[in-house]
């Protein structure tokens, strides 16, 4: 009786996670509790941050493969929700909220700024080199490439479709260094701007109507995606949702992916693409080369678009503020406000917020044809 | 393989520069296609009015001025006077209506927080559902 | 919500908006009751939240030494949230006890991101006060 006891207690310890357990385990999970620390002690980036980091203690709870537990063992329930994931649908769902929530009049009354968010796409492609240089895999590079892009659904999106295997390290260097924005982009702006350039003031934009906000996602669907059909589940969902918000006879759906989709969708695609990093896949020397590379992708990204706007005012007679075009990168609105608070430093009467945000607004835009473009390569 | 051989070998500078020109011409055709949107529409509005048909808009425009209904000086708390204040603009809608016509004429005479009243009448039964997405006036 | 309408029009800040946009505020804003010594920002803590007084005598002071007491209806603490930078400039700490509006800055910014001309008035209406002196930015936390 005693012996099987003993026996029924042994088989149960053996599959407990304290014995099942691995270092690589430990470290990840002390890495989900350093994100969540981050989001709610320090509040970076908190929305993203904290599903992210409890879905990376969900993923590296040890447990004996087989039982149907896991996020890669078919039929689970993570694994169902991990769908989403690889076949693009939350970061679909996300850009629908976007595009419901996001006011894109301060870009059309000043177009030119839609050149700064292509500028800051530049991020991408020269990362693509260094991604290529390092030995990455045509299509892994291109994923890695996308941190550029500085927008996480859009990385999880390209990832999704061409390295899946990948989805877990890009996801986190992407929204590690959205989150890490207050220390990488103003060292760059500083350094690329003069003191003058900062206390470059933007003129009021002009009244948009009614007829322009309605027009213009109709217009932007059918020229963005003519050109990169590839973009059509991101940018269709985006203008889908701009439209809903712009046209006033569907305030009820708009409001509903503003809030419901938007916030359901990042819940479910940070828990499972945090628990998506286990720490076999993720402790690798190549999450250690995608961190190293997603870094250089951000402060390209952030350079390319500052010294776009400094060439585009060797050409133009009202000045933009070089400032904005690091907001060039769709990482909303953190960079805008970075921007802003950069230029409040030189003027604290200078407020660049809005036209930072007409940046960010293009450069989500950008990022998304980017990616279109990197897949159309790669299929 | 690493390196620039590597670049090389995938074809990674053409991959890069088609890609970030691809990238730049588009979002330079959508700006300027958006910054000549306004002048479009504006240009539209212009070319489908005659002078005779200008005329006839502007004397609307005025008459429709006239026929304003003044806003009121002072909004009252209390629900059955503000009912009161908002008979004038029902006369302007069809029976029964949809909410968002009642508040689009509040906004147009400068009620003040239409949102508000319009919510605090549907909660006083003053405003009653008669079907599908159309209310009436119970007062 | 009238209540909070009614303060939001008082605000420098707030006064060029329409009262659709004020509404549009007013439903962002949360009372919160306040008890005496509570503290409602701490200096360099990222600057999250937005407090206007409702009621209550409030103390802001920064390490610099600078202190100012708030205690009228329509007064504001943490206004870095919204504008100036990603902490807070002071401590606020409740004297007495009170009530406040809450605003997330988080909230606030969703809104700018929806509504661009709601944001390019209160930023025209920041950046006035702002080259005029006037002291909202750099006394209150």
């Amino acid at each position: 009786m005693l012996e099987n006891i003993l026996h029924m207690l042994n088989q149960f310890f053996i599959n407990t996670g304290f014995y099942l357990a691995d270092y690589r385990q430990i470290i990840m999970i002390f890495a989900g509790c350093t994100f969540i620390y981050l989001g709610i002690a320090k509040g970076y980036e908190p929305l993203l941050l904290i599903p992210i980091g409890f879905g990376i203690l969900v993923g590296n709870i040890p447990f004996f493969k087989g039982f149907g537990l896991g996020l890669y063992e078919k039929g689970s329930v993570l694994n169902y929700l991990y769908f989403g994931v690889t076949t693009g649908i939350y970061p679909s769902l996300v850009f629908l909220g976007l595009g419901a929530m996001t006011d894109f009049s301060s870009l059309l009354a000043r177009p030119n700024l839609m050149l700064l968010g292509a500028a800051a796409q530049m991020g991408v492609f020269f990362t693509l080199l260094g991604a290529l240089a390092l030995g990455f895999l045509p299509k892994e590079a291109a994923s890695i490439a996308i941190i550029g892009g500085a927008d996480g659904p859009t990385s999880i999106f390209l990832t999704a479709k061409l390295a899946p295997h990948l989805i877990g390290p890009i996801a986190i260097a992407a929204y590690s260094y959205m989150a890490l924005i207050p220390v990488i982009q103003p060292p760059i702006m500083r350094l690329l701007t003069t003191k003058k350039e900062r206390l470059i003031r933007m003129s009021t934009p002009r009244d948009v109507s009614k007829r322009e906000r309605i027009i213009f996602p109709i217009v932007g669907l059918l020229l963005c995606c003519f050109v990169a059909p590839t973009a059509l589940p991101l940018l269709g969902m985006l203008f889908l949702g701009n439209l809903l918000k712009e046209c006033g006879e569907t305030d009820r759906l708009a409001e509903t992916a503003r809030n419901a989709i938007i916030d359901t969708a990042t819940i479910i695609l940070g828990l499972t693409v945090g628990a998506s990093t286990q720490g076999d896949v993720f402790l690798t020397p190549k999450s250690v080369g995608i961190f190293l590379l997603g870094a250089c992708a951000f402060s390209i990204a952030t350079a390319s678009g500052v010294i776009f706007a400094k060439i585009m005012n060797l050409f133009l007679k009202e000045k933009i503020n070089p400032l904005l075009g690091a907001a060039g990168v769709s990482a909303v609105p953190g960079s805008a406000r970075e921007v802003h608070l950069m230029g409040r430093e030189a003027d604290p009467s200078n407020f660049l917020l809005m036209h930072a945000m007409a940046c960010n607004s293009s450069g989500v835009i950008g990022s998304a044809i980017a990616a279109g473009i990197l897949w159309s390569f790669m299929t | 393989m690493y390196g620039f051989q590597a670049i090389s070998a995938n074809n990674g500078w053409s991959m890069a520069i088609a890609g970030a020109s691809i990238d730049f011409l588009c979002l330079i055709f959508l700006s300027v296609v958006i910054s000549q949107l306004h002048k479009l529409l504006a240009f539209w509005d212009s070319r489908k009015k005659s002078p005779e048909q200008a005329n006839a808009d502007e004397a609307s425009v005025k008459a429709n001025v006239v026929r304003k209904i003044p806003t009121p000086a002072r909004f009252p708390e209390d629900i059955e006077e503000a009912a009161q204040l908002y008979e004038p603009l029902l006369e302007l809608l069809d029976h029964p209506f949809q909410l968002v016509d009642l508040y689009k004429v509040a906004r147009e005479n400068d009620y003040p927080h239409p949102h508000l009243t319009i919510s605090s009448f549907r909660q006083a039964g003053i405003l009653s559902a008669v079907e599908e997405g159309l209310f009436s006036w119970n007062h | 919500m009238l209540r909070e309408i009614e303060i939001l029009k008082s605000m420098a800040l707030f006064s060029t908006l329409d009262p659709d946009e004020l509404e549009k505020i007013a439903g962002l804003l949360h009372p919160l009751k306040i008890n005496k010594g509570q503290v409602l920002t701490e200096e360099g803590d990222v600057a999250r939240d937005f407090f206007i007084i409702l009621s209550g005598k409030y103390k802001i002071s920064s390490k610099t030494g600078h202190e100012i007491i708030l205690r009228h209806t329509g007064d504001f603490i943490g206004w870095a949230t919204i504008i100036a930078g990603p902490k807070y400039l002071g401590t606020g700490v409740a004297l007495a006890q009170g009530e406040v509006l809450k605003l997330s800055g988080q909230d606030f910014m969703r809104l700018l991101q929806s509504d661009a001309d709601l944001g390019n008035k209160i930023m025209k209406k920041g950046s006035d006060l702002a080259s005029s002196g006037k002291p909202f930015v750099n006394e209150s936390a």
